[in-house]
């Protein structure tokens, strides 16, 4: 057994979950990306990503922004310089278990 | 935990958001509709080619026509994609605005320019006898492990085969390779319109969902 498994008591449990975890690394490789982009990119129901969506905001991982492109409504969502420095974490935490 | 789930757990975050990212990109089947348009007016412009020497000048324009037609198509792609997903498709694939990955791009230039370079040499060989027909079967496998590397699902590795398929029995037959040429790029062009039509024909079909 790896010596750096007591490590993964340190993961971020927010991120590690498997949806949030999806969300989020998506979220590092655009700049921005609306609801339903993450929803048809996900597979996630609405009422799935939304509660992943709000304990990641909540956490302050990601910001959401509700604004309009032209007539389409978008909830805009970014990853923040926080949710940014998380999954860096985890990267290091999960390579180190690993 | 499901399959997924755990499937998800052994992967990296990059590696999860480049899988997302990919399958986001082909969902819709505009890529291959644009890649499939290329192939399909590069088969006339081959033909063009072979027969501008004693032709008239008007055929020489039309020609350059095609060619520049042809040039501009293939470097706006990427922009007329993401044009039509932002202006068309935006209720359905939602809206994203993706990082500007400059390093990606050189690596595609760098590949680009020795795909250019390897091809120029190969039509200065083309002269040698019997080695143009197997740049015929070398073009199919390339298109085919393009095809397989960029796709990664089934759809992909059928067009891929088809052309792999299509550049070997050219390269075995008889006829010239301006002719031959001229029926791969027909047939790869084909193909992947037909496959991109599929795919976004089924994609404006699935039920939209109203957002949060």
């Amino acid at each position: 057994m790896s010596k750096n498994i007591p490590r993964l008591a340190e993961i971020d449990r927010v991120i590690h979950e498997p949806g949030r975890l999806m969300i989020v690394a998506l979220l590092a490789a655009v700049e921005e990306a609306d609801f339903q982009y993450l929803r048809q990119t996900t597979g996630l129901t609405q009422g799935n990503l939304s509660t992943h969506l709000s304990k990641l905001e909540a956490a302050g991982y990601v910001s959401v922004e509700k604004t309009f492109r032209g007539k389409y409504p978008l909830t805009l969502c970014r990853l923040t310089e926080r949710g940014s420095e998380a999954l860096d974490g985890y990267r290091r935490v999960i390579k180190g278990a690993l | 935990m499901n399959e997924t789930s755990s499937r998800l757990l052994e992967e990296s975050p990059d590696a999860i958001a480049r899988r997302l990212l990919q399958k986001a990109h082909t969902q819709d089947g505009l890529p291959e509709m644009c890649v499939g348009l290329l192939f399909l007016l590069a088969a006339p412009l081959n033909w063009m080619s072979s027969q501008l020497d004693g032709s008239s000048m008007a055929f020489k324009d039309a020609y350059v026509g095609v060619y520049v037609l042809w040039l501009l198509l293939a470097v706006s792609i990427p922009w007329l994609i993401q044009w039509m997903r932002r202006r068309f498709l935006v209720e359905h694939e939602g809206y994203v605005a993706l990082k500007s990955n400059k390093r990606t791009l050189i690596r595609i230039l760098l590949v680009g320019a020795v795909v250019c370079i390897f091809l120029g040499f190969a039509a200065l060989w083309l002269k040698l006898p019997g080695l143009d027909r197997w740049i015929l079967a070398a073009l199919g496998l390339f298109v085919c492990a393009v095809w397989s590397l960029i796709g990664q699902t089934l759809r992909f590795r059928i067009v891929g085969a088809l052309n792999a398929a299509t550049g070997t029995l050219l390269a075995l037959n008889g006829l010239s390779i301006e002719i031959s040429l001229g029926i791969f790029y027909g047939v790869s062009g084909l193909a992947s319109l037909l496959s991109g039509l599929v795919v976004f024909i089924r994609f404006l079909h699935l039920p939209i969902e109203a957002g949060e």
